[in-house]
């Protein structure tokens, strides 16, 4: 794992808000393969965005890295001057944002938009060249008449063809590592569909990493090699997808797989219990255990490490503690 | 009847036949590239100034007319020597305070000028006043707001300055200018220039407040934009509407305030006149000779209706949502 494209270690995100301190990402450590696809899960809140906000260096005052390194490719990005690593963002990582409706400039046409990322990486390019090389990545992200679309605003696209403009911009540097914050939260399902299989296809194709945040364990299952569950700024279990479902270990993730609707069962939904706790008063102990139906006494007042259940497949649960660990109930 | 619907089917198999007929796969592949090679000459237009101008002068008639009229006015204004057989500045006593008539067409005022002439002569200094300091401003207004705006170190700085020049009573702020500069057209330029900015200033930062936190704003940092490209190219074109409207709603303050500063002494210099300073020379004529109010008076209106009229063309026809 010495080698992963991206490494980040220890990464402390925090807020220092008018009500105090607000750990948004605490110690988290994600690694990330040339050419692989990572999942992270989680509920709104826990953490995850601001994870990819503090990678791209999109995060707002208050928010601030204080702790932990971001290697990509061997360089520490946290340690890097603002210039050089503007230069590497959208060119070897870019960002595929949420909202596809509210992410691109109203009054300027998409192809602009597209080529002005491409200019921007690409100095030695002129103009014109620019242009046909936006019209062919648009080709490549299904863009019916792409040429037409080129000169379009982006009122005039469909929320489905505004993210594979997104996409198509996230693309056109040819990045090495491309992070997508819910990418088709915003779309419907036959569109959802479309653009998971069109970044799947991409990232086979040219071979680019992606980090693909959600909440939805249907993408994760279809489209990632590795998954990361986090919970209120912490990692929480991570492994490879395969083991991850084949063998579900941290009563969380149990959760969140149980909460996914399932056509056959006529029993009602499963819900974990509670709320995410507040960010400013984390339970004392570990921080999933007022809501954990396995909780121990030994829960509420030490926070567990992460354990490693089997080879690459880790829980943060004393429930998979070696040793002293007990069988789950 | 049935005959009727019979024949119809018949022609209608027949089409479809002959159409079966005529075109093999091949052909029909050609018969489609082709429609899509036709298809893509009839392209919109691509968005140039050019052809943003003519959809304005063809959709939205008031803003054509404006254009016209402001195109007559500014050549009037430069051709006036032309336009005119008398001399703005001579004196002529035997002819003070005529009515409109065919030899004087805006009559005379109390020294006898022909005010058609003065009005024409005028306007060279109320256009440019109207335009040069308003756009001075404007510029300095929209980068100040802007920096104001995006790069909030700068806010406290910068917007503390504007306070100070909105603070102070504009007119007395110019007057000082025009003392310690001396009394000359361009020294009007300069002190309308000095407290127009702030007015500007305060609404693009406003603007840029709300737009810099809009997630495409977001998304040109993730992909590595410098602030300065983001500002000029992402968050200026977005405030270019209200920029408009401020544009054409700035330039009769900048005439009127040239008028102010003329009637207190410190702007245009008599004999030269300029259409503030007419006004306000005709008040004490109003009630026995209007037409040295009307008519100078008229021009204002003029050019500030055609200017706004034509600012709201404009501003819809930037707007990307009504292409």
């Amino acid at each position: 794992m010495g080698e992963a494209l991206l490494q980040i270690r220890d990464l402390h995100t925090n807020f220092y808000t008018r009500e105090g301190l607000v750990r948004a990402v605490d110690g988290v450590s994600i690694d990330i393969e040339a050419g692989e696809s990572v999942g992270i899960v989680g509920e709104s809140g826990c953490g995850k965005s601001m994870t990819a906000m503090s990678l791209m260096g999109l995060l707002k005052r208050p928010g601030k890295v204080d702790e932990g390194r971001i290697l990509f490719d061997g360089q520490d990005l946290t340690a890097m001057a603002s210039g050089e690593r503007r230069r590497l963002m959208g060119n070897r990582i870019s960002m595929i944002f949420q909202e596809p409706m509210t992410s691109l400039n109203p009054v300027t046409t998409v192809g602009r938009q597209v080529r002005e990322a491409l200019l921007l990486h690409r100095k030695d390019m002129s103009r014109a060249q620019a242009r046909d090389r936006v019209i062919e990545v648009f080709q490549l992200v299904g863009i019916p008449d792409a040429a037409k679309r080129y000169g379009e605003y982006p009122h005039q696209l469909s929320g489905g063809l505004r993210q594979r403009v997104m996409i198509a911009m996230a693309m056109v540097c040819d990045p090495a590592l491309l992070i997508a914050d819910e990418p088709t939260t915003a779309l419907d399902v036959t569109i959802e569909a479309q653009i998971l299989h069109l970044m799947k296809q991409l990232q086979e194709e040219r071979g680019t990493a992606v980090m693909m945040i959600t909440h939805n364990l249907g993408v994760v299952a279809q489209f990632c090699t590795r998954l990361y569950v986090m919970y209120a700024g912490k990692v929480m279990e991570s492994g490879t997808v395969r083991e991850i479902f084949k063998n579900v270990c941290h009563p969380y993730t149990e959760g969140l797989m149980r909460s996914v609707p399932d056509m056959k069962s006529r029993e009602r939904l499963y819900n974990i219990r509670g709320m995410v706790p507040s960010m400013l008063h984390l339970p004392r102990g570990c921080r999933f255990c007022p809501r954990c139906p396995y909780s121990m006494a030994r829960c509420f007042e030490r926070e567990p490490d992460l354990y490693e259940q089997s080879p690459g497949h880790f829980v943060r649960c004393f429930l998979f503690e070696p040793e002293k660990g007990e069988e789950k109930p | 009847m049935a005959s009727f619907e019979q024949a119809a089917s018949l022609a209608a198999r027949a089409a479809v036949a002959s159409v079966k007929e005529r075109f093999s796969p091949e052909e029909r592949t050609a018969a489609i590239e082709q429609i899509e090679e036709e298809e893509l000459k009839y392209l919109p237009a691509p968005d140039t100034i050019k052809t943003k101008l003519l959809t304005m002068c063809r959709e939205n008639r008031a803003a054509a007319v404006s254009a016209a009229v402001l195109a007559v006015m500014a050549f009037a204004i430069i051709f006036a020597d032309k336009l005119t057989v008398y001399d703005p500045n001579a004196v002529n006593l035997m002819e003070r305070l005529l009515p409109p008539s065919g030899a004087h067409w805006c009559g005379t005022d109390d020294l006898g000028r022909d005010v058609f002439t003065r009005i024409l002569y005028g306007g060279r200094v109320s256009l440019l006043v109207g335009v040069i300091p308003t756009t001075i401003s404007m510029v300095i207004g929209v980068i100040l707001g802007m920096i104001s705006g995006y790069i909030r170190r700068t806010e406290a700085v910068i917007m503390r300055l504007a306070d100070i020049v909105l603070a102070f009573p504009s007119i007395v702020l110019a007057m000082v200018v025009m003392y310690t500069l001396g009394a000359t057209t361009t020294n009007i330029f300069i002190a309308l220039s000095m407290i127009g900015w702030a007015k500007t200033a305060r609404v693009v930062r406003s603007q840029t407040l709300s737009l810099r936190e809009q997630e495409f704003v977001e998304a040109a940092r993730g992909m590595g934009v410098r602030k300065w490209t983001i500002m000029f190219r992402h968050i200026l074109p977005n405030c270019l509407p209200s920029l408009i409207v401020l544009f054409t709603l700035n330039i009769p303050d900048a005439i009127l305030s040239e008028a102010n500063l003329s009637f207190l002494g410190v702007g245009t210099q008599p004999p030269d006149s300029s259409w503030g300073l007419m006004v306000s020379q005709a008040r004490t004529f109003a009630q026995s000779s209007p037409w040295m109010l009307i008519f100078p008076s008229l021009a204002i209106l003029i050019m500030v209706l055609s200017l706004n009229f034509l600012g709201d063309g404009l501003r819809d026809v930037m707007d990307p949502h009504t292409r």
